[in-house]
């Protein structure tokens, strides 16, 4: 981000706070269900220092990050084969086009009913939903690849290996990186959904409980840590993409 | 006479499209000496990339062969044919002299002698200065210079230049081919330059091969024997225009249904 776009965020977020304060301190919103900024503020610091929180954190960390690096090579491979071997491409290409249309969430049921709710279930639903963005941009990024310069590297002498250093990952490690970071918001918001819908841990299950249990300011305490640790994995992949992609920006 | 460094003997290539096999080059005899600069014209479609490509051991001849100091080229020989092509083609996550510097770099040569030879390049093509520029932001005609000094990086005897100035605007055009004389005279390689324009074929080159339509023959091979360096008034000599018109005879007929 630039920097006077992370001041118009940054003073974006700040406004709706003081918003949030005001509507509140009016009466204009029921504290019942939107506690104060401050209060949830105090939920927060007491959260943070509770074991079993950040036991119910790291779980859902570790979910999240042992479905990411199981769907991103998983993907990737598959996206290769398609875009690269025609006659895998030509047969599953359209099945896969196919599924990507069906949303991933109706399937969450048949994962309980294989997997149990269980951290096994949670990492095999953000795979299953990550999965296919990754294959997306996979073929994507194959395809981005600009066959002249495949016949310029050859011309100068390149063999398949170099081909591969020096042409396929420079032209597709934007297009890699930009996908794997919307198949990161896929996959957090696939762990989290597991978690709300049955779990026995994880920041998830919190969430659903604190709901149902009306405990507002734990709720949206809970909230802002996830928002916060989403929007900061985002932000890296982001950066690393605005770095690798320099080259793409027009003049 | 200099010994030829490139030759096409026999030359006959066909392509398959849906089985059937499309002729687009037939017998095909060139020899090009030491130093010579050969322009290539024919109809479009008559087959004038192909030849380039075959010649750069891209492709493999249905019949013939290609020898280039008398050895047979059957993959490309990045160290004796430099090629341009007619968009530049630069990496565009490389950076002009990194971008020169990409022939060497995939030889294994070590970066700081890479960048030494591939800095003197970008000199002799007249971009010093802009070594750090991306391609995206030089304009088209700097581009094609980079192309120029990535072909000559690796000092190969000859340059094969596919269309290189026809995605340029008219007066980058005309610069460009003064520089490309320029370079050449202080290089002397042979150059095998394909192009559509008849007055840029007959302006750069020491000699003219016209090809016919579709399978590309030779039909004419002319000597241009204008003197050289050469300017801009030449262009409206009647030698220059007559040896135009020489060529266009040939184009016209081959281009009427």
């Amino acid at each position: 981000m630039r920097r006077h776009e992370r001041v118009i965020v940054a003073a974006g977020i700040l406004g709706l706070v003081l918003l949030w304060e005001g509507l509140v301190r009016l009466g204009w919103l029921d504290a019942a269900l939107t506690p104060a900024p401050g209060v949830v503020l105090a939920a927060l610091v007491e959260l943070l220092g509770r074991p079993e929180v950040l036991t119910s954190l790291a779980v859902t960390g570790w979910e999240v990050a042992a479905a990411f690096l199981i769907a991103v090579p998983v993907g990737l491979g598959i996206g290769f084969l398609l875009a690269e071997v025609p006659f895998v491409g030509a047969l599953f290409r359209p099945l896969v086009n196919f599924l990507f249309g069906v949303p991933k969430s109706i399937f969450l049921p048949v994962f309980i009913l294989v997997f149990g709710v269980s951290i096994p279930q949670k990492i095999a639903f953000g795979v299953f939903t990550t999965v296919f963005v990754v294959i997306m941009g996979g073929i994507a990024a194959v395809e981005s690849v600009p066959r002249e310069l495949l016949t310029v590297a050859r011309v100068y002498g390149a063999g398949r290996l170099q081909i591969v250093r020096e042409i396929y990952v420079p032209a597709m490690a934007p297009i890699l990186l930009e996908s794997a970071r919307l198949g990161m918001i896929f996959n957090i918001t696939a762990v989290l959904l597991c978690e709300i819908y049955g779990a026995r841990d994880g920041i998830g299950y919190r969430i659903a409980a604190w709901g149902e249990n009306l405990q507002m300011p734990q709720l949206y305490a809970a909230l802002a840590v996830v928002a916060a640790a989403a929007v900061g994995v985002n932000e890296a992949l982001r950066s690393a993409e605005a770095r690798l992609g320099a080259w793409r920006q027009a003049p | 006479m200099s010994k030829a460094v490139l030759s096409l003997r026999g030359i006959s290539h066909a392509f398959a499209v849906d089985g059937v096999a499309v002729p687009a080059l037939a017998d095909i005899d060139v020899d090009v000496p030491d130093g010579q600069f050969v322009s290539v014209v024919g109809p479009s479609g008559c087959g004038k990339s192909t030849l380039l490509s075959l010649a750069a051991g891209l492709r493999r001849p249905s019949r013939g062969v290609v020898l280039c100091d008398g050895e047979e080229v059957t993959a490309p020989m990045p160290r004796k044919i430099g090629m341009v092509f007619q968009e530049a083609n630069l990496l565009p996550w490389l950076s002009a002299i990194e971008n020169v510097a990409f022939p060497l770099k995939l030889r294994g040569v070590a970066k700081p002698q890479r960048l030494q030879a591939a800095a003197r390049m970008l000199e002799l093509t007249g971009l010093a200065g802009f070594e750090e520029r991306l391609p995206h932001q030089l304009s088209g005609g700097m581009k094609q210079r980079v192309a120029i000094a990535r072909g000559l990086v690796q000092d190969p005897g000859v340059l094969l230049m596919d269309e290189p100035f026809a995605s340029l605007d008219e007066q980058t055009r005309m610069v460009l081919g003064d520089e490309l004389l320029r370079i050449w005279s202080e290089t002397r390689k042979t150059v095998l330059f394909v192009t559509h324009s008849l007055h840029e074929a007959v302006y750069l080159a020491d000699r003219v091969i016209v090809l016919s339509a579709r399978p590309g023959r030779i039909v004419d091979d002319v000597d241009v024997s204008l003197p050289r360096p050469r300017t801009f008034a030449m262009t409206s000599s009647e030698r220059f225009g007559a040896l135009k018109e020489r060529i266009w005879r040939h184009i016209r007929r081959a281009e009427r249904p």
